[in-house]
């Protein structure tokens, strides 16, 4: 597993759990789970490894998480890029499904491939790709773009 | 028949046209451009007469941006460091076992055990006899007490053995078998076999129960050897003065340097064993000392050696 790898797991978990500690604990497991997924099979490609990997700590630490309840600071080391504002995302991850969550994070933020994360989950692209539509038309509501457009076009 | 047809509407040119469910859901790929021509071309028309579907576009749009945004957040080094190191195979098992949430009473039980196991273990591997010897050996001053055989009833009693020298010389021990030797030893011509009254000279010394010494039994050494020089008479006592400047005491029941004949002198004593080279030093200016390590069965203290020379005049 590269660094990048490593930056990746860690990027999902911060946004799936939006929890500092809790992110890096199970960034923690969930590579060490991908290693012994690769040293198993060494043909696997790291993306999938690290869709599974991600998949199954996301699994044991979903209970564990208050979505809706975010425990972020600015200190702590996630350097988010300037001008966003984390809000519609905090929001997104309250009210999204946890299929559309995680596969907005795997394919839109790690970029990874539509079919490295059908493989990891073992799902068809099509699937992903109608989660996908799901969210990311309930994220972009959240967005205050989308929204001044529709106050806007509906003259409310 | 008739009336079946009428019931599919039908497009312009005599296509079906989607209706706005299947076309509000293939949004997201004719977006993301996985649509073939045909159908592309059909979700453009749905999207130019459709207003729902156009804010739909748009808000995946924005979603899409957005998240794409989000994806270029930086994670320091530190953290990506704490990533990767934690993940050791205890903090594995740790978290495996879910140890944060087991009760504070089991958690505090297995930390005594495992601490108890590694008390035992520590007491078990240690070399307790070596460690003992060790605090006997350095310069403790501890009493050991000696078991005394009593040689022959009446011969000996309780106090005679408790007199006894510190080192006594070999010559001499064999001899105490003859009851007749506590004359002047200058007239024994042997000092090997010349019995000195081993009550009259050990009163001076120290008591056999003193010394760790004689409780051995075998496993020690005994330097004996021999050294001629010229002029004796002058030499033997510079010899004598030497060995006590270097720590050296006399062992035995005759003095140290006592005159065997009117042509050798008789050395028994005990020696600092990190003196020894400096005596022989000594020796070697008047003569060639020739030393050799026998072994015996008194084992001495560590770091003191026992010798027994023997100076001669030179034969011109």
């Amino acid at each position: 597993m590269t660094e990048a790898d490593v930056q990746s797991i860690a990027l999902f978990f911060y946004f799936a759990l939006l929890d500092d500690q809790k992110a890096i604990e199970a960034s923690s497991q969930a590579l060490g789970l991908g290693r012994a997924r690769k040293q198993r099979n060494p043909n696997l490609k790291n993306s999938v490894a690290v869709v599974a990997a991600t998949k199954s700590v996301w699994d044991k630490y979903k209970a564990r998480v208050a979505r809706g309840r975010p425990n972020t600071s600015v200190e702590s080391g996630w350097l988010i890029p300037e001008g966003v504002d984390l809000g519609p995302w905090r929001e997104f991850q309250k009210s999204a499904s946890e299929d559309e969550l995680l596969t907005v994070i795997w394919s839109k933020i790690l970029k990874i491939e539509d079919d490295d994360i059908s493989e990891g989950l073992g799902i068809t692209q099509g699937t992903i790709r109608y989660r996908l539509g799901r969210a990311l038309r309930k994220l972009g509501s959240m967005t205050q773009g989308v929204s001044k457009l529709k106050h806007g076009s509906t003259g409310k | 028949m008739a009336q079946q047809e009428n019931k599919i509407s039908l497009s312009k040119k005599g296509k079906r046209e989607i209706s706005p469910f299947i076309g509000h859901e293939l949004l997201y790929d004719y977006l993301s451009g996985s649509l073939d021509k045909e159908r592309r071309a059909v979700i453009e028309d749905h999207v130019k007469f459709s207003r729902d579907a156009q804010l739909d576009l748009a808000k995946i749009q924005n979603g899409q941006n957005y998240a794409e945004r989000l994806g270029e957040t930086i994670v320091s080094q530190p953290i990506i460091a704490q990533i990767s190191t934690t993940s050791s195979y205890f903090s594995v098992l740790m978290q495996k076992s879910n140890f944060d949430k087991w009760p504070q009473g089991l958690k505090w039980g297995l930390e005594a055990l495992v601490v108890v196991l590694g008390i035992v273990i520590l007491l078990s591997v240690t070399p307790w006899q070596k460690v003992m010897q060790r605090g006997v050996g350095s310069g403790s001053k501890e009493v050991v007490l000696a078991e005394v055989s009593k040689m022959g009833a009446g011969s000996t009693t309780s106090a005679d053995s408790e007199d006894k020298p510190e080192f006594v010389d070999e010559g001499v021990k064999e001899a105490t078998k003859e009851p007749v030797v506590a004359k002047a030893p200058e007239k024994t011509p042997v000092p090997e076999k010349a019995v000195v009254p081993t009550v009259a000279v050990a009163k001076n010394e120290k008591p056999a129960a003193d010394t760790p010494s004689v409780t051995a039994v075998s496993g020690g050494f005994l330097y004996r050897g021999e050294i001629a020089v010229t002029n004796i008479e002058v030499v033997g006592p510079k010899i004598t003065e030497k060995i006590n400047e270097l720590g050296g005491r006399k062992a035995g029941s005759v003095e140290l340097g006592w005159k065997k004949t009117a042509n050798s002198m008789y050395y028994h004593f005990t020696i600092p064993e990190a003196k020894y080279q400096d005596l022989m030093s000594f020796l070697a200016t008047y003569g060639k000392p020739k030393i050799s390590k026998e072994k015996h069965p008194r084992v001495m203290p560590d770091g003191i050696v026992r010798m027994i020379v023997n100076v001669d005049e030179a034969k011109k």
